[in-house]
């Protein structure tokens, strides 16, 4: 071979696709009449006029059009012409990297393509029938064999029995049980038979997992995960979420982090604003814990637990959704957390808490009100789904078919073609009895009157609402035996499968085929609530715990229907200026241990495992402030987390001071000693407080949070320093919008504007023009004084609804109040620029 | 007497034609940021399947359909329609008689205003 050439000759195919780009980059140019025996004597219809370049308007606009049709099309095929395979015409959503060897990955309509291009590419077309045949037995030593037989004769067994309605014992859903007692016990139930057994209602396995005033074990699922689930639970929907998204344990569960594909701005856009919005986000949120109280002492209970506002007429009598706080049963000022309620009715009410906490509220109500209180804990046996989006009312109406006539339904599928949920009224809850979503085979938009619904059918929404149905289909809902009942003749996919062949075969004339019919004696209906939150403005839907996964599998069949997890529901919460438990909760115990520990650990570890050269020194950062600490040279506070500690001994010792009537001085020049007669540090100027701060930083110990939403109690009797360090800071929650470019990270510092600084700032948010009519970003700002800190950003970035950055956080109740204008300074840790911002408070 | 405590939105309906054709103008929205807007859907017209672009606004919001109207008809030489529409809007009304203003039930009540829709041809 001749390697002088230096280049491999092409060979047919390379050179067939190289001509193909090159054709379809071409793009053809207008040719010039110039023969003059065509043209005649005509002068205007001559491109070259003898003038000299005179242009004629009319060829000139009709050549540039087809110049531009020319590039247009050039564009247009040299798209396509580097294409060689029909999948890479999907969408990104819908790519399979699987679809390259197997063609059911392929929409069906491009199928024939795809398996005439994998014919002439000799690429083997992979059939799962002709796979097994094919395979090999493995090389198996006797021992390894045998355990392998065994694991699979216990599913067989396993299988049998669930399918005979066997109730699966105890010792076999144990842990530690052996794999061949497990094996002897089941075989001995099977032969038993019938005597003396424990029995499901259906061939599914599924029961009603309700513990009354005691915590509920983990519910029984399947005996080969049984292992994987020791010290997390899984939810119903898990082995569908651990294929399509980062999962996470926490909380005694696995959960659903984030899709795997990318879903930022998709999120926005679905779950956000609503006139864009086209679409519905959908998330399986039955790791929030659900409680059902009664007894003679409910009311008591209830509002100890989450204050004097859940006891009302309006959410008692009239099925009004309560969102609000959980508080600590002996002290109404520590709150533990969110909690949302419903009362079913006088003397029954639903809780519903986020697992965080759940535990705690469960335990410390049985302390308190152990005979008075009957507490069901249904954990593990209601699950729910938490929509947003435009279409997540219509998405359910496409699965849900009420059992039986039901005005609730009627009201539900009225109210399912509104787009925009948030002209519905505050109470809004639909429930009725439902058949199993499995009956559908393509989930379908209900016929049917396609009226549009008008105002006055919103109006009659809240004036018809019919209270005794929902009255009996809740408190069915809330009752283990109706729970039970309603798994009854639930159906294996197998015995659908069945009854839908024999549907197709039958008459056509027969009703549509699309839903197997119901009949009220065999066939299972289960209660559901759908409840619009007035506060977090998302659907709930709440369902028996293994009804959950039928709902879930027809739901994501929707066209236009999306997963999310945790991570999209903080993003959303941001979006809208609501705070997300726990990471915007510093005021209470969790969400303080998830900003001081959890996030503090974590990116300080990330920060850590950076070489010195790659990392930002947060020691040295020049211009910080107006003025500087002698002990404290860059960044302040906690670098890695919002460092409320500081926040609290900042501003409690500033406004001693203040009481004190000493003017604000950063450090005696004179006196050196900072310790008074009795060996304790006394508080004269700023620094010492900085000091103080540093002596607690160093041993802290204590998990309460530094912080109240409500004022906290005076206690006078206390020496000063005490006072400082243990009285907690009254904060609000704010919402804090840029006026000027930036956006703000999480952990931003806000400082308030100084006063001598407010025209200064005035004039930046009116603009403070160049001479070529830009603004000037250029320029330099006063710097805030150390002492100006008053709050922490727990959640802050570019808000793609606004525009401009947002930063969620708390500022001072004090400084809040106290301001003249409503501006302040945000600056991102381990920066010197500071931000104009707007604070508005965010309504809890 | 009655108190009104929330003005609600207008009815949308779920359709998925018009989400990527129609623009609700706000008075807020800044007038280029519709502009650009509106380019933009004009440019997707044929791919949504719809044959214009329409632009509602309604209250403060009518001024500026108005002006962007005119910027498409004279400026871009468009053919734009202008229809006046009746909007039925809710209000959130509370029963100020109750004792504890905390407890109030509320009740909607229905009012009309004026809006403007405004058809922009590609």
């Amino acid at each position: 071979m001749d390697r002088s050439q230096g280049r491999k000759p092409l060979n047919k195919n390379q050179f067939f696709k190289r001509e193909k780009v090159r054709n379809a980059r071409t793009i053809r140019a207008e040719a010039v009449n110039a023969d003059k025996r065509q043209i005649g004597d005509d002068p205007s219809s001559r491109d070259l006029s003898e003038s000299g370049g005179m242009l004629q308007l009319p060829d000139f606009i009709s050549s540039r059009q087809y110049e531009m049709k020319q590039l247009q099309l050039a564009m247009h095929s040299s798209k396509t012409a580097g294409c060689t395979r029909v999948f890479q015409a999907l969408p990104r959503r819908l790519r399979r990297r699987t679809a390259s060897h197997n063609v059911k990955r392929i929409p069906k309509r491009m199928r024939s393509r795809a398996i005439r291009e994998m014919l002439k590419n000799d690429q083997q077309i992979s059939d799962k029938r002709k796979m097994e045949k094919n395979k090999k037995s493995h090389g198996l030593s006797a021992s390894q064999l045998y355990r392998a037989r065994m694991s699979l004769q216990l599913l067989r067994l396993v299988g049998k029995s669930t399918s005979m309605k066997l109730a699966l014992p105890e010792e076999i859903t144990a842990p530690n049980c052996h794999l061949r007692t497990k094996i002897r016990r089941l075989k001995k139930m099977i032969k038993d038979g019938n005597k003396k057994q424990q029995f499901y209602n259906n061939r599914m396995g599924s029961y009603d997992n309700t513990s009354v005033n005691k915590l509920a074990p983990m519910p029984r699922g399947k005996v080969k995960y049984m292992k994987r689930q020791k010290f997390f639970s899984w939810l119903p929907t898990h082995v569908w979420n651990a294929k399509r998204s980062h999962m996470m344990k926490r909380w005694g569960y696995h959960l659903a982090w984030s899709p795997t594909q990318k879903c930022f701005r998709a999120t926005h856009r679905i779950g956000g604003d609503v006139a864009t919005s086209d679409g519905t986000l959908c998330m399986d949120s039955s790791f929030y814990g659900t409680m059902v109280l009664s007894g003679p002492r409910l009311q008591e209970a209830v509002e100890a637990l989450a204050g004097s506002q859940s006891v009302k007429k309006k959410y008692r009598s009239s099925k009004l959704w309560y969102e609000g706080f959980a508080y600590n049963l002996n002290d109404p000022s520590i709150v533990l957390g969110p909690l949302e309620l419903l009362w079913v009715n006088n003397d029954t009410v639903l809780v519903r808490l986020h697992p965080a906490i759940y535990v705690t509220v469960f335990q410390s109500l049985g302390e308190k009100f152990s005979s008075e209180l009957t507490i069901q804990d249904c954990r593990y046996s209601l699950s729910s789904i938490t929509l947003r989006g435009s279409n997540s009312l219509e998405a359910l109406s496409r699965i849900l078919r009420s059992s039986d006539h039901c005005r609730s339904f009627e009201q539900f599928q009225t109210a399912s073609q509104i787009a925009d949920p948030n002209v519905l009224p505050k109470k809004t809850l639909f429930a009725f009895n439902c058949i199993d979503p499995r009956h559908l085979a393509a989930p379908k938009s209900l016929g049917g009157s396609k009226t549009v619904p008008t105002v006055d059918d919103i109006i009659n929404l809240q004036v018809q609402f019919p209270h005794e149905e929902v009255n009996q289909i809740i408190s069915h809902l809330c009752d283990p035996q109706q729970r039970n009942e309603s798994y009854k003749n639930q159906h294996t996919l197998k015995e659908l499968a069945q009854r839908r062949r024999s549907l197709l075969n039958s008459d056509p004339k027969e009703g549509h085929k699309n839903c197997i019919p119901f009949s009220a004696e065999s066939d299972p209906s289960f209660p559901v609530l759908i409840v619009r939150r007035p506060k977090s403005e998302d659907w709930l839907l709440i369902l028996p715990w293994f009804w959950l996964l039928p709902v879930w599998f027809q739901l994501n069949r929707i066209p236009r229907v999306y997963h999310m997890g945790l991570r999209q529901m903080q993003q959303l919460d941001y979006e809208n200026s609501r705070l997300y438990f726990p990471d915007d909760f510093p005021f209470t115990a969790v969400g303080h241990a998830e900003n001081s520990l959890y996030n503090r650990e974590a990116s300080s570890a990330k920060w850590n495992r950076k070489p010195p050269s790659k990392r930002l020194n947060f020691d040295k950062i020049p211009n910080l402030h107006s003025d500087q600490l002698p002990s404290c040279v860059g960044e302040i506070g906690d670098y890695f987390s919002c460092d409320w500690r500081l926040l609290q001994i900042w501003r409690n010792g500033i406004k001693y001071l203040k009481l004190q009537g000493k003017d604000l001085k950063l450090c005696h020049a004179e006196k050196t000693t900072q310790f008074d007669n009795n060996g304790t540090r006394s508080i004269d100027v700023v620094n010492d407080v900085w000091e103080l701060y540093k002596d607690i930083f160093k041993n802290e110990e204590t998990d309460l949070p530094p912080l109240t939403l409500t004022p906290p109690k005076e206690d006078t009797s206390k020496p000063p320093q005490l006072l400082i360090t243990q009285t907690p800071l009254q904060v609000v929650p704010v919402s804090c919008q840029y006026l000027e470019r930036g956006r703000p990270k999480d952990n931003a510092r806000i400082y308030m504007v100084p006063r001598d600084q407010v025209d200064h700032w005035k004039q930046v948010h009116k603009g403070i023009f160049r001479a070529d009519g830009k603004v000037e970003h250029n320029l330099q700002h006063p710097l805030p004084s150390v002492t100006d800190l008053i709050g922490f950003v727990t959640s802050g970035t570019f808000h793609l609804g606004e525009g401009r950055g947002v930063a969620n956080g708390f500022i001072d109740a004090d400084a809040a109040h106290n301001q003249p204008s409503n501006y302040v300074l945000v600056r991102n840790v381990g920066t010197n620029v500071y931000r104009l911002a707007n604070w508005s408070q965010i309504n809890l | 007497m009655a108190k009104l405590i929330k003005k609600h939105p207008t009815v949308k309906y779920i359709s998925h034609k018009q989400v990527h054709s129609t623009l609700y103008l706000k008075s807020k929205t800044p007038y280029v940021s519709a502009l650009k807007r509106i380019n933009k859907f004009l440019a997707n017209v044929n791919r949504t399947g719809s044959t214009y672009v329409i632009v509602l606004g309604m209250g403060k919001a009518v001024e500026k359909a108005l002006s962007l109207a005119c910027h498409f008809q004279d400026q871009l030489q468009k053919r734009v329609e202008i229809l006046t529409k009746s909007v039925d809007v809710m209000d959130e009304l509370s029963n100020d008689d109750d004792d504890d203003p905390s407890d109030v039930d509320t009740e909607l009540r229905k009012r009309t205003i004026s809006g403007v829709e405004i058809r922009i041809y590609p």
